[in-house]
Formats: structure tokens, sequence, C-alpha cells
């Protein structure tokens, strides 16, 4: 396959991924895939659904137009709660945390006997209401953050780099979706 | 549906609230069930029943709780948001899509989170 040469690193606007402009990405159609068994599976259907056609094993390095790797780089589980807010209740941010600004701490009022309610995550979803009785759904959903490179085989140039985050309702809802996000946003058919 | 009746559910519920927050989530589904029996009207209950039923991974009867509570309360943007989740679980694609765009509806601007989030699951789903 012919690729063109070009050394420009370019951030594409909105997304937290950079691609080599002088690449022609329209001209991969095999990718190795490069990844945990629990992960490759998501990796090498998403890849079909774009039209790539996906390599594993020993081939993936000879013959492959590319070679994607993909690491699972956090993975956070879920919570949800179901709380009455009040005038005691409280969003703190928690002492000690590397994460602080994202991580909060809610108590719920009117349960008497109740140790504070731990809400961590990078986003907790607060005041979703339940009804028009005042409860609110307080959630932090799984999270999964994957990131990936695609390389020329043999000569290792990057030609595309990213990262991306998914929530879903469990671990692997989250890390499908952050699977499918990140190679989404390989432009293969440009 | 009598004052006792409706007092009856009321704190059914609300048993069902503490025991869904005390990851309780069988005794939580029971006391949530307990309560719709009395009041099917109950979103509240119908919500907790759902929450408590996913937990439980019994995601088919999560689903057909939140149905129910959206269908009493069509704006109830945490019964939408729960069901994108677990449509998206489910594999049901275009039914998750359908949540999702009710959430990004509903979201006014203190549910901004909420709604940046169901904008990007929408993204994420659309087709190739």
């Amino acid at each position: 396959m012919a690729l063109v040469a070009g050394v420009t690193l370019c951030a594409c606007a909105g997304s937290r991924s950079a691609m080599r402009q002088d690449v022609d990405f329209s001209l991969i159609k095999t990718v190795g895939v490069d990844a945990k068994p629990a992960v490759a599976a998501f990796v090498s259907r998403e890849l079909l659904r774009q039209g790539v056609k996906p390599l594993s094993g020993q081939s993936r390095d000879t013959t492959a137009d590319a070679l994607l790797s993909i690491v699972v780089t956090r993975q956070t589980p879920e919570k949800n709660y179901v709380i009455r807010p009040g005038k005691s209740t409280q969003q703190t941010k928690l002492e000690n945390s590397r994460d602080t600004a994202d991580t909060i701490t809610v108590t719920y009022s009117k349960d008497e006997g109740h140790a504070p309610i731990e809400v961590p995550g990078r986003y907790p979803y607060v005041n979703t209401r339940i009804g028009s009785s005042g409860e609110v759904l307080v959630a932090s959903y799984a999270q999964a953050l994957v990131t990936g490179e695609l390389v020329r085989p043999g000569k290792g140039d990057v030609l595309w780099a990213g990262t991306y985050t998914y929530e879903g309702f469990d671990l692997e809802s989250a890390l499908e979706g952050a699977v499918r996000g990140l190679i989404l946003e390989i432009p293969f058919s440009k | 549906m009598t004052i006792a009746s409706a007092t009856a559910s009321a704190t059914d519920t609300a048993a069902a609230r503490v025991a869904f927050n005390d990851k309780k989530y069988e005794a939580a589904l029971g006391l949530a069930e307990s309560a719709i029996a009395t009041d099917a009207s109950d979103v509240k209950a119908l919500f907790i029943a759902g929450a408590s039923a996913a937990k439980l991974e019994r995601v088919e009867v999560a689903i057909g709780y939140l149905k129910r509570a959206i269908v009493i309360d069509p704006v109830m943007i945490s019964a939408h948001l729960q069901l994108g989740f677990l449509y998206e679980k489910t594999k049901d694609l275009a039914a998750a899509r359908e949540s999702w765009k009710r959430v990004v509806e509903l979201c006014g601007e203190s549910d901004a989170k909420v709604k940046i989030l169901a904008k990007k699951h929408l993204n994420n789903l659309s087709e190739p």
C-alpha cells in the first residue's frame, strides 16, 4: 500500500485525537489488531463496521496496511443512589482525592443512622429527578478510558493517536462504547 | 386508592429507597414491587424497581418497570437515562437512540452534564 509520507501532526478540533495530515487513510484496507483478547473482539467488530478488514495473529505484522494498538487505561465501576436532598445535603470534594474536581460526597438528610454516601467518578450526575417527589438519582456510571495508536507496520510511524472515554450500564458496556467511539474517530473514510 | 393504601405504598417506597442505597437490591425490588402492587402509578417505586432489577442484572425486568414509569411521567429524565444505558446493554441500539434523544430534549440548564452525556451516546451510536 502506498501511504503518502508526511511529518505534520494536527489535532482534530473537538476530539481527543490527532492524525497525520499527509496520510490518505482511505487507502488503509486491512488493520492488524493489537489488544488484549477481551478488547480485541470489540476492536475487530468496529473495524468491520467501518469497512476495514481486521487481522490478528502473526499475519497482522506482515500483511496489514496499519497496526492498531488499543489499551484500556482506566475502568471505574458504576454507583447509583436515590436521595432526598435536604438542608443537610452536602456535595463536597473528598479530601486526599487525586481527582477532587470530579468526586463528590452526598449525605441524605432524612434517613437517620446512615453514613454519608460517597459517589466517586469523573462525572457524577446529580439532579436527575425521579417523579415529582423531590428525590434525585445520583449516579456515577461505569466508565472506561481507552487509548489507541495506529502505526505503519515495520517503520513504526504513528499515523493517528487518540483517547476516548465512555460510560455504560456496566464495565463491559462502557468498554464496548469506548472502543466504538475511539475507532469512529479514525478517519478511514477520508 | 384509600389514604391507608397510599400510606402503605409510600412507606414501602421509602423503605425500598433506603434498601437500594444500602445495596440490598433484592430487598429494594421486593419493597418497590409491594408499593407498585398497592399503587400502580407510584413512579418512584417503579423507578426503584427498575434500578434494583438492573443491579440484579434482570435487565428485561428493569426495562419493563422503567417503561411503565415513563408512561406515567414522560418527562422523567432519570428513567430515560437508565433506559438509554440498558438498551445499549441489550444491543437494542434503535431504542437506545430514542431514549438518549428524549434525554437531550428534556434536559434543561441544570442538567447540562447529563445532556452532554446523552449527546455523546447519540454520536457514539450513530450508523457508520
